[in-house]
């Protein structure tokens, strides 16, 4: 019996997978669709109405719902870019034969290993204006003179987060790397030093387009994490202060679920998703390009 | 044959058992509660007054829920609108409008036993009644008093309490200017509902309202001056510029770590504040009163922060949701559990009991009672409230004025009435 016949003799293994999957990811994607397009409130109490394109015409003049994009499109091009050259330079500097690299390697993996929740209430913790962490640590070394709100700082709350979703991400992005720089034969590495490849050259002719797949793939997880950025958020300052760090998930749970208009927002999350998938379109090519 | 009439009579009492434990069985009465996490009473308050109930109620099982204030609305109409319902719930005064509207709630005004409506304070039944109906029984009337710090006010040289909000803003300069405390006021301004119970607050000791007798909103006009207020505290160094990120937890510990000398709370913090486990302050040190009105203005201010228990309509047993908040809210329950909430019961307020040791907040609830006013209670309030906590925390920012800030709100407001 082929491989191909085998495959296909077991493929009905698969069903349970796909019709669980369809149930619990297709129907509610295939419902907000339908939702985007009527005026249909949280507890159903009334008939959605067929609205056509009008939520999504309002939504592009919604100053809310555009100024969340914007908080989110900050947000994720500032944690991406971040975790992409933090994490590609530790990946760099773990895969040398270092001392104690293989237990910094364990401990890297701690951060990303903790919920989002517990990260998000640790670091408001370190935050308190009134007895956090980092504003003692900034006292005692005399960078500040008094304690910071960085949390109820309006140009300060969206930064705060930012660092520390860094924090817990960017192990991946080096984790990712890491494993890619592994499979990377020596002997190419030394056939460049015998050519006379100095080290700038050997990363950029050698290493960098053999760790670019694997930045795509870690660059395309990271890229959709941040821009769907919900809990941490949620957690930390729920969009306060005075709607300086509310993304578009946030704006479109509000819309939603406090607002009770399902209609108008489930047409923010399909836009929302556009963008996404936009993003990630626009990467793969960028990316694909260099690695030519 | 005597051996046939004795296995015949075990089989009947067989059978007997087992219809008796199916009937029983099939009895058996599920309720899910949800209620809040903070303040008021305590979960395990509740849990406490659940389990008697349970006890003098054998066929009922009652589940409780507890999640954070910002989430209760939330929840409640998640639920509601799943198949998958609460049987009752906690209910804030501001949300009474909006179930009614949506017809989430039962209309309980003919099964209210007379008792409860003679003895419940007369004002309570203003939180939980929509257009006539009962939709709930009162569980608690509250406002944000005004906590200060005796010994404090004593370092200063003050040995009275302020009588207006001018006198108080004084007594905070000479604590700074003293160097007694580094911010005298700290309140929960974070982009919640308690920062516009803050407002509210100080909106009704400056005699002004929220809505004209239209109920259309004018706080371009007439909140001006007390947003005006709280962003000079800000800028004058006299409020804790952490108050833009604290919620009531927050203030609370600060001012029971002796960081503040006024603030604004609920009455839970009365009982915290005093704890020696909760807070470093001795507790002859926490004084509690109604807010003092603006000067020629009023005496005193105080807006409801009340909550009632309401049954959900969708409940499969409204007959015994309904017995379970009736008992929740009942004299001896409320008596029994009043360290952190006073009852709702007139009688409870003449029992030297209640009373004992707390005769000042005591005091000051009575007076907060028969002056508190409302916020507004109408369908879409929560978005209105949420345009308002936004462009206030502006005001309070310094981004925008407090005219330009509460007139951008209204324009919102506004457009989505």
């Amino acid at each position: 019996m082929s491989y191909k016949q085998i495959k296909g003799s077991y493929s009905f293994l698969t069903i349970p997978m796909i019709l669980i999957m369809g149930m619990v990811i297709g129907w509610p994607l295939i419902q907000t669709f339908i939702f985007s397009f009527t005026d249909a409130d949280l507890l159903g109490i009334t008939k959605p109405g067929f609205t056509g394109l009008n939520n999504f015409l309002d939504a592009f003049q919604n100053r809310g719902f555009l100024n969340s994009l914007k908080v989110s499109g900050i947000f994720a091009v500032v944690v991406v870019s971040v975790e992409v050259i933090l994490g590609t330079s530790v990946a760099l500097l773990l895969n040398q034969p270092l001392i104690g690299s293989k237990v910094v390697r364990v401990f890297l993996i701690l951060p990303w290993a903790v919920p989002t929740i517990v990260n998000a209430i640790m670091w408001r913790l370190i935050y308190n204006p009134e007895y956090g962490a980092l504003n003692s640590l900034l006292y005692q070394l005399g960078f500040i003179d008094k304690y910071i709100s960085w949390l109820s700082s309006a140009d300060k709350a969206l930064w705060a987060i930012i660092f520390a979703d860094i924090w817990k991400n960017f192990s991946l992005v080096t984790l990712i790397v890491l494993a890619s720089l592994q499979s990377l034969p020596e002997s190419q590495v030394e056939a460049a030093k015998i050519d006379g490849a100095n080290s700038w050259q050997r990363f950029f002719y050698i290493t960098m387009p053999h760790i670019i797949p694997s930045l795509q793939v870690a660059m395309v997880l990271r890229i959709i994490e941040a821009v769907k950025v919900f809990d941490i958020i949620y957690v930390m300052t729920k969009g306060g202060p005075a709607n300086k760090t509310r993304t578009g998930s946030i704006f479109i749970y509000q819309e939603a679920f406090t607002n009770s208009r399902i209609g108008a927002g489930s047409s923010f999350a399909i836009i929302m998703v556009a963008f996404i998938i936009l993003l990630i379109l626009v990467y793969m090519r960028t990316l694909s390009q260099q690695k030519r | 044959m005597r051996k046939n009439f004795v296995l015949s009579f075990l089989v009947v009492c067989i059978l007997l058992t087992l219809f008796a434990s199916t009937v029983l069985a099939e009895e058996e009465i599920e309720l899910r509660f949800l209620g809040m996490a903070q303040a008021a009473y305590s979960e395990q308050n509740v849990n406490d007054m659940t389990a008697d109930f349970m006890k003098d109620h054998p066929n009922i099982k009652v589940s409780t829920e507890f999640v954070p204030y910002e989430e209760l609305r939330n929840k409640t109409m998640l639920a509601y609108g799943s198949s998958n319902s609460y049987d009752a719930a906690l209910v804030d005064d501001i949300w009474f409008a909006e179930y009614a509207a949506k017809d989430m709630l039962l209309d309980i005004t003919a099964d209210i036993p007379q008792e409860y409506k003679d003895g419940v304070l007369a004002g309570a039944w203003n939180v939980t009644t929509k257009n006539g109906k009962i939709l709930g029984v009162p569980w608690f009337l509250d406002t944000m008093y005004l906590f200060y710090n005796k010994d404090m006010l004593s370092k200063a040289g003050f040995e009275d309490t302020p009588k207006s909000i001018e006198e108080m803003v004084e007594m905070a300069k000479v604590l700074k200017e003293k160097g007694i405390v580094e911010y005298p006021f700290v309140f929960s301004m974070a982009q919640a509902e308690a920062l516009i119970c803050v407002y509210a607050n100080f909106l009704e000791a400056y005699g002004q309202s929220f809505q004209d007798a239209e109920g259309n909103y004018i706080l371009q006009d007439s909140g001006v001056e007390t947003l005006e207020f709280l962003v000079s505290l800000m800028d004058e160094g006299l409020l804790n510029p952490n108050s833009l990120e604290f919620l009531e937890e927050d203030v609370r510990r600060v001012f029971s770590s002796g960081d503040a000398a006024f603030t604004l709370n609920w009455a839970y913090m009365y009982a915290l504040a005093k704890d020696p486990a909760e807070s470093s302050l001795a507790p002859e040190a926490v004084g509690i009163m109604t807010l003092p009105g603006k000067e020629g203005i009023k005496e005193h201010a105080a807006m409801s922060g009340s909550m009632g228990l309401g049954v959900l309509s969708k409940s499969a047993h409204p007959k015994e949701a309904l017995e379970y908040i009736l008992y929740l809210s009942s004299k001896g329950v409320q008596d029994t559990y009043s360290n952190l909430q006073l009852p709702v019961w007139t009688a409870s307020y003449d029992d030297p009991q209640i009373a004992a040791g707390r005769e000042d907040m005591v005091a000051a609830a009575k007076q907060a009672f028969s002056i508190m006013n409302v916020r507004p209670s109408e369908p879409n309030y929560q978005e209105a409230s949420a345009i308002l906590q936004k462009n206030i925390q502006s005001a309070l920012y310094g981004d925008v004025s407090a005219k330009d800030a509460l007139t951008s709100a209204i324009d919102e407001i506004n457009q989505i009435k």
